[in-house]
């Protein structure tokens, strides 16, 4: 007996299709998990608006008026280039927790979608979406758009503050950036800064994301949570752009110290990370076991 | 449509959860899968819908090889385990944004699959509020609406009532008349006998038994092959 559903076989579908599912599921309707992405950062414009007070009253700064560009330096300082030498007080290395809370959240929130869907529901979508490659395409996608989002929200966040409280200008306070950020770093001209402020951190933590996607095709999703979070306390540890964390600490650009590292490296090695876990990835995932969770 | 599978064999860690499966299956007949938990059904299926890649061997869908040719079966309807919705959305809902993706079911298609499965097309209950039966339901109405060339059922009257086993039984012959190819795995036997014109009984990965059950004979004694 010949064969002949009712429907002709299935229509191409578009990659466009798929983006939408997951910006509407996996992003849109989970719109409230970015409050806490609200409050990290106004906890960091609030930290030094507080420290810059105190040192203010005490006589240790000037009066100032904050601008956006003091609060970008602050936010994503990250730590100075650390060196073990003989363990002292002066010395005790101290984990860069605002810099971890904000480059960790973001994976945070990424990392539990795409393979949860892929269990669920999405099952359905996957099947009739014609081929495996156009749902991982659709997954980087929603990925990076999520990251993008933390950081637009985390940056309306820091101009506002800014507006309110100071000054929206780029240029930072010389006073503010020797004291807060890196001593000598105050007459760094704001040109030469502003694209490792602006660009580094979003990129740095697209790539972190996209890595732990990749690495939750090989290992469990929780595993490769940690394993970021691993990363992270490394790159604060040692400064090297291999370990990618330090890309985003704008305390370890090259405009900062010379020990720092080049923004074009930064550049390449994230983008280098960015595109071998999109392929690495895709090559697992076309052959990945679509079983349900144990 | 015709599947062709030679030599299918996959491995999970250790565990060979299907050895050397032979198959040859044609559009136009309900097969059976019959077999212990663990015996090997629900890979079959994931493996013959491209959810899992084989280990040895090759499923051969009209000419084009699953996982080299193709992701996935060009015209394919599913219901593996447990169905699986959004729970914020009506069953209508969850039905209009499958049916989207490929936009071979209009709105007018998704009321009648409804309606066909024992549904109410205007119930606006969310999913989460749906009783065990009613998922069920709807699984089976996802799997069919798009009428696909291939439908893949696992357990499909699983928390169904009579009424609802009938209607399921009524669909799978409808479906079948106008030409699709149904695999369904089921525990009951007698309900397998009535549905299928041929079963295979699955053990440790294997397939130990074939038989074609003549369509006098549904319900009362096989012809064995």
């Amino acid at each position: 007996m010949c064969s002949k559903s009712v429907y002709p076989e299935s229509k191409r579908v578009g990659l466009g299709l798929l983006i939408r599912y997951d910006w509407r599921f996996g992003l849109l309707s989970h719109l409230y998990k970015y409050i806490p992405a609200v409050l990290i950062f106004l906890l960091s414009c609030a930290s030094l608006q507080a420290g810059v007070g105190y040192d203010t009253a005490a006589g240790i700064l000037p009066p100032v008026r904050l601008s956006l560009g003091d609060y970008l330096l602050h936010t994503f300082r990250g730590i100075p280039v650390y060196h073990l030498v003989r363990q002292n007080t002066d010395n005790a290395f101290i984990l860069p927790a605002l810099w971890l809370i904000l480059n960790l959240y973001p994976t945070f929130l990424v990392g539990g979608y795409p393979l949860n869907d892929l269990h669920g529901y999405g099952q359905q979508i996957l099947t009739r979406s014609g081929t495996r490659t156009r749902w991982w395409l659709s997954k980087i996608c929603w990925n990076v758009s999520s990251v993008f989002v933390f950081y637009l929200v985390g940056y309306a966040v820091l101009l506002l503050y800014a507006c309110v409280t100071g000054s929206p200008a780029f240029e930072a306070t010389a006073s503010v950036a020797d004291h807060y950020f890196l001593s000598g770093t105050g007459t760094v001209p704001t040109a030469q800064w502003l694209p490792y402020a602006l660009v580094l951190p979003f990129l740095t933590t697209a790539a972190v994301c996209l890595l732990q996607l990749c690495l939750s095709l090989f290992i469990r999703p929780i595993l490769s949570y940690i394993a970021v979070v691993c990363l992270m306390v490394a790159s604060s540890y040692f400064c090297t752009p291999l370990l990618i964390g330090n890309c985003s600490m704008l305390a370890r650009g090259a405009f900062a110290t010379a020990e720092g590292i080049p923004l074009m490296v930064s550049l390449f090695t994230l983008i280098g990370v960015i595109v071998l876990s999109i392929l690495i990835g895709g090559i697992r995932f076309h052959r990945y076991d679509i079983l349900n969770k144990a | 449509m015709y599947i062709e599978v030679k030599g299918l064999t996959k491995r999970i860690r250790k565990a060979t959860v299907l050895d050397h499966i032979d198959l040859y299956l044609e559009s136009g007949r309900i097969y059976g899968l019959r077999g212990k938990n663990g015996s090997g059904k629900t890979m079959l299926m994931r493996a013959l819908c491209g959810l899992i890649s084989p280990s040895e061997g090759t499923i051969d869908l009209n000419g084009e090889i699953l996982g080299k040719d193709l992701s996935f079966p060009r015209s394919v309807g599913v219901l593996i385990e447990n169905p699986s919705f959004l729970g914020v959305y009506t069953g209508f809902d969850n039905l209009k944004l499958l049916a989207s993706i490929q936009r071979r079911a209009g709105d007018e298609d998704i009321r009648a699959v409804l309606e066909t499965v024992g549904l109410d097309p205007q119930d606006k209950r969310k999913y989460r509020k749906y009783s065990l039966g009613m998922k069920q339901r709807l699984g089976i109405a996802a799997a069919i609406m798009e009428r696909p060339a291939l439908i893949l059922l696992d357990e499909p009257i699983n928390a169904l009532d009579e009424k609802g086993i009938t209607l399921v039984r009524g669909i799978l012959h409808d479906l079948k008349e106008e030409g699709a190819l149904i695999l369904v795995a089921c525990h009951d036997k007698e309900e397998l006998d009535a549905l299928s014109d041929e079963i295979f009984t699955l053990e440790n990965g294997r397939i130990v038994d074939h038989c074609i059950v003549e369509p006098a004979e549904k319900g009362g004694d096989r012809d064995v092959e």
